[in-house]
């Protein structure tokens, strides 16, 4: 479990948005692996039941906060804003804050995703699967997860690409949102 | 010349995209993490599985049945015919092959199996 728990908690993470009860979700995707492992027959690694369990635990916990009719989960709250800790070792401050700014800005259109390009998106990108294993984590033909991938990412750079045009229309600012850092 | 600007600027943008998206998220993992699941998992109980021996049951049974055909086929042995004889045979044969059976050769075959 121990080899497997950062793994959750980052799938959970950028999947959810939230660092909120991120520690019970993480609990209920090993309670679940637990649950499904008499019927685990050993055809995949544990990696994909995990990634499999972990998507349907993020889906429910979407789900109940839709029941709850709570707000769409702010990227810049207390809970959330991982990304506000990265380390940028060498870089000064303004750069600094703009590589925040973009990886917020990436966050927020990702939870503007539906919850399977999102999946097939950190699955792909952060988790470094391939098709044939998102495929078999997401029980979707191989085909669709490549569909889901390249109209996810177009959704983001679109989504992006709107927002730096709405907030600036200087041409220096909108070089700094498609600069490469 | 303005479209290819445009298009460079995209392909950076898809770029720095890729790039946010393979950052992975720092998490911190309560140390008692592990030890809090594992306290919430459910105690399985352990069940002796006894073994059913239908087979071996069976095969006594019919040992006794054999037995008791072949008493009664003796008790009719006067005046029967070659249906009688065959019978009395067959029902030999297979009180011997169960006999053969039971007394060890199939502890042999089970374990090459």
């Amino acid at each position: 479990m121990r080899e497997h728990q950062a793994m959750v908690f980052r799938t959970l993470l950028r999947l959810t948005g939230s660092r909120e009860h991120l520690d019970d979700l993480a609990q209920d995707v090993f309670l679940r692996l637990y649950r499904a492992l008499p019927s685990f027959r050993g055809e995949a690694l544990v990696t994909t039941y995990l990634y499999r369990i972990a998507v349907n635990v993020a889906q429910d916990e979407w789900k109940r906060r839709r029941r709850e009719a709570q707000s769409l989960v702010s990227i810049s709250d207390e809970t959330s804003g991982w990304e506000e800790r990265l380390p940028h070792p060498g870089r000064n401050a303004e750069e600094q804050m703009e590589e925040r700014e973009f990886q917020l800005a990436v966050e927020e259109q990702m939870q503007r995703l539906s919850q399977v390009e999102r999946a097939v998106l950190v699955l792909y990108h952060q988790e470094e699967r391939t098709y044939e294993q998102i495929a078999l984590a997401l029980g979707l033909p191989i085909g669709t997860v490549r569909t889901h991938l390249h109209r996810g990412r177009r959704k983001l750079r679109e989504g992006i690409a709107a927002r730096c045009s709405e907030g600036a229309r200087t041409p220096v600012k909108e070089a700094r949102c498609t600069s490469n850092g | 010349m303005h479209e290819q600007r445009m298009r460079d600027g995209m392909d950076a943008l898809e770029e720095r995209v890729v790039r946010a998206l393979e950052r992975a998220p720092e998490v911190t993992i309560p140390a008692e993490f592990a030890a809090r699941v594992a306290g919430r998992l459910p105690v399985r109980r352990a069940f002796a599985a006894r073994p059913a021996r239908y087979g071996l049951m069976a095969m006594r049974t019919s040992v006794v049945v054999l037995v008791l055909a072949l008493v009664v086929v003796a008790m009719h042995a006067g005046g029967r015919g070659m249906f009688g004889i065959a019978l009395e045979w067959v029902l030999c044969a297979e009180l011997v092959a169960l006999a053969v059976w039971m007394s060890g050769v199939r502890e042999f075959f089970m374990h090459e199996a």
